[in-house]
């Protein structure tokens, strides 16, 4: 239900990778992937300062080497993480740039980064923000309209904070998030799509979906375009990175044999040995073995080794293994026989690895796997699709799917003796609320407090704290006597939603619940969206530069198609040689000056020019109306633009 | 039967089939008369299956992103509890012991269920006993 007087407007969906991402828009019955300003239909989910202005995407990407400390990414391995996680203490020690701890209770992790000589510290959701914000700005390149709706993917595997905080990142990116969705659900989609699912018959998939730095695994069931996940499994830290990682570490011990020197302490030879181990990692998917070089590694010594895809595999080899418990969990989860899976379908770069191919082929007994669909682009396009559906721009077809997910991991409060009762399942179908009743142990006690929980272990202190929920301003009366419902849910987004009523009176207002998820609160959005919008403005003046580039580019061809257009009878000889000379001059100004020029040079140039082919024009006043009589268009846009009229 | 407050068309208590539109509901029926099924215990599970998919059409919350704060929110609880009530009837045991505390039969709680257990450990070694 759009207003009618509202401007088009479209909802995208965005994959969110550790290391790429990818935007994609359903428009005129069908998924566009769209391509950013590089031309590549995945961005690097890279953020960068340098001494002048904030890098995004391929930009960022492209000068990692050269300025190492204040080029982040990896956001996604930190959001939604405590700073004593031990994944993150892990993680710290391979990051060229500083993570350090907000100093708070609730131990938030914030990237530290040099710009214009002043330290600046970011939350995880800040930096993802900014990938969102390139996102959007390469949609709306594409679409020319606004975007302010998203659809943005998450790892199935995903906590609840860590959801949280990546809708949080895509509100200060400025857009309303209509929906996080699984990332092998939104895969499911484009398989499910692409197979076209209006059958009658029931057929069931397993999405196999590990990408740059997490792992999941979906059981799902599809019925006349319904697609139901049974079960749910993964590891939301395990992907293409660790591998790479792997492969570094070799190389180093390699470095360190042969010269006796240790690299690790030179960011900007450990950032260019760690490309080039990235390269010869997805080399590895199609030849058989590979040369790792770098000229003048370390203290001037080049760097070469030989890898074979069989070394790769053994440095790999217990994580791919590691990759198939989940597998196994999902299948048993979903109560499903193994046989009754008629497709694998396999998304995420990582899965280009014929080791892990084959592992998984042998654990279905040789089954082909479904390679059918884009593995880098699937997820985005899954997105794409389920932002129409939700937003109400789609064709009957998209409009008629139905996906219903499951929230990954149980939940629960602690009970007597730190033991963990469950209130809801894993793998249960989202939303899902359970109600449980509290009361007082205490004559007169006010308040109340809840802890509560996610995960599988039975002890609350082996599961992941999912915060303090505190019931206030309870009636006064003897213990026992109150008797207060609280309701937990989960809804579509996979997130935690809590509420309070007094069992007695049914009235919701007068119990307050005060949550303490740890979460970023209003304000803190808020003011980061401030802070984003200024970013915005420094971006708008480079992209200012940009159009007005462009623009003066357009007019140079303009000049010029009009100088050809007038035949020898209508501009004399020396004039032509003059204005050719002129534009001759502005293109040479341009190619030199230009580079440093901003949006003030450039229209001055234009002006310049104008007010050349003024005084010329004059000059062939007489021509001018035959010229126009030709009708030419082209000269006339030109002469309108020198606002000759 | 019960008619939409909002078009006027006759409607479930739930969801209304012609315009969309959510209700508060207040009646509590069981999860068979929610998924429109007969309340015995031999339920297809085609038939939990179809209702299931057709409600969650109109009142899964995806439909109702661009309504209400209100529609919203009863999207959420209605399809949670649609969501429920699948579970169980889908699942032969939990649809065993739903049915029978539907028709007064309280099914033993876990405590009682331990102590139970001892009770026919007791028995099993008695009768072993007894047959040797």
């Amino acid at each position: 239900m759009q207003p009618a007087s509202e401007e088009k407007s479209y909802a995208v969906g965005i994959d969110l990778g550790t290391t790429y991402s990818c935007v994609g828009v359903y428009k005129d019955g069908e998924v566009q992937i769209i391509a950013n300003d590089q031309g590549n239909r995945t961005t690097p989910s890279y953020v960068a300062w340098t001494e002048q202005e904030r890098l995004l995407g391929d930009a960022a990407k492209n000068q990692v080497a050269s300025n190492p400390t204040n080029t982040v990414f990896d956001a996604k391995r930190l959001i939604g993480r405590r700073f004593d996680d031990p994944i993150v203490q892990a993680d710290l020690k391979l990051w060229p740039f500083k993570v350090v701890s907000d100093g708070t209770k609730d131990d938030k992790p914030l990237i530290e980064i040099f710009y214009q000589g002043v330290a600046k510290k970011f939350h995880p959701e800040e930096i993802s923000s900014m990938i969102l914000t390139k996102m959007k700005q390469t949609a709306e390149a594409y679409l020319g309209h606004r975007v302010r709706e998203a659809v943005i993917t998450v790892p199935a595997y995903f906590n609840d904070a860590q959801r949280q905080a990546t809708k949080d990142a895509g509100e200060i990116a400025g857009l309303r998030v209509l929906r996080i969705v699984n990332e092998p659900t939104a895969a499911a989609i484009a398989y499910g799509l692409d197979k076209s699912t209006s059958a009658q018959k029931e057929t069931h998939i397993l999405v196999f979906d590990m990408g740059g730095g997490t792992f999941d695994v979906s059981v799902l069931a599809i019925q006349e375009s319904v697609f139901e996940v049974k079960a749910t499994a993964g590891d939301p830290h395990l992907g293409g990175e660790d591998f790479d990682n792997r492969i570094l570490s070799h190389c180093i011990a390699d470095f360190r044999r042969k010269y006796q020197s240790d690299p690790t302490r030179n960011q900007r030879a450990v950032r260019r040995l760690r490309t080039q181990c990235e390269r010869a990692k997805r080399l590895l998917s199609t030849q058989t073995s590979v040369t790792i070089e770098v000229d003048s590694l370390h203290e001037g010594n080049d760097f070469s080794i030989r890898l074979s895809r069989a070394k790769f595999e053994e440095l790999c080899l217990d994580y791919f293994k590691k990759a198939m418990e989940p597998v196994e969990q999902c299948l048993k989860d979903s109560n499903l026989p193994q046989k009754a899976i008629s497709d694998i379908v396999m998304v995420g770069g990582s899965t280009r690895i014929p080791k892990v191919q084959e592992l998984i082929k042998a654990f279905f007994h040789g089954k082909e796997l479904c390679k059918s669909i884009n593995p880098d682009e699937a997820v985005a396009y899954g997105a794409a699709v389920q932002a129409a559906i939700v937003s109400g721009h789609g064709s009957e077809e998209v409009q008629n799917m139905l996906l219903l997910d499951v929230a990954p991991l149980s939940l629960g409060i602690e009970t007597a003796g730190g033991m963990m009762q469950v209130l809801i399942e894993r793998n249960s179908t989202v939303s899902t609320s359970k109600s449980q009743d509290f009361t007082t142990f205490e004559d007169y006690q006010d308040h109340v407090d809840i802890s509560v929980y996610e995960g599988e272990r039975a002890m609350v202190k082996d599961n992941n704290f999912l915060g303090k929920f505190t019931l206030k301003d309870i009636p006064k009366s003897l213990r026992g006597v109150p008797k207060i419902q609280v309701t937990f849910t989960i809804d579509t987004n996979g997130i935690l939603q809590v509420s309070a009523e007094d069992a007695k009176s049914n009235k919701k207002s007068e119990i307050q619940i005060a949550n303490e998820k740890g979460r970023l609160t209003q304000n803190d959005i808020q003011k980061m969206l401030q802070e984003a919008e200024k970013y915005k403005g420094e971006d708008e003046i480079s992209k200012g530069d940009m159009l007005a580039k462009e623009e003066l580019k357009v007019y140079f061809q303009r000049f010029d198609k009009g100088i050809q257009d007038l035949d020898a009878s209508k501009l004399q000889e020396q004039d032509r040689e003059r204005l050719e000379k002129k534009l001759a001059d502005a293109y040479h100004w341009l190619e030199h000056d230009g580079l440093k020029a901003g949006k003030p040079e450039f229209e001055a140039k234009q002006k310049e020019l104008q007010a050349v082919m003024n005084t010329e024009t004059w000059t062939f006043a007489g021509h001018l109306h035959s010229a126009l009589y030709r009708n030419d268009w082209e000269w006339r846009a030109a002469l309108l633009v020198c606002r000759e009229f | 039967g019960f008619q939409c407050p909002a078009c006027g068309a006759p409607s479930s208590p739930l969801v209304c089939r012609s315009c969309g539109r959510l209700h508060e509901s207040s009646s509590s029926g069981s999860f068979f008369e929610l998924l429109g099924l007969s309340s015995t215990y031999e339920v297809k599970p085609q038939e939990v299956d179809s209702s299931y998919k057709d409600l969650q059409r109109l009142l899964h919350p995806d439909r109702h992103v661009a309504g209400t704060e209100e529609q919203r929110e009863l999207a959420d609880s209605h399809s949670a509890h649609v969501n429920e009530a699948a579970a169980v009837l889908r699942s032969p045991l939990r649809r065993a012991q739903y049915w029978m505390e539907l028709n007064g039969q309280k099914i033993l709680l876990e405590e009682q269920r331990i102590e139970d257990m001892q009770t026919m450990m007791e028995v099993m070694e008695t009768s072993e006993e007894l047959d040797a």
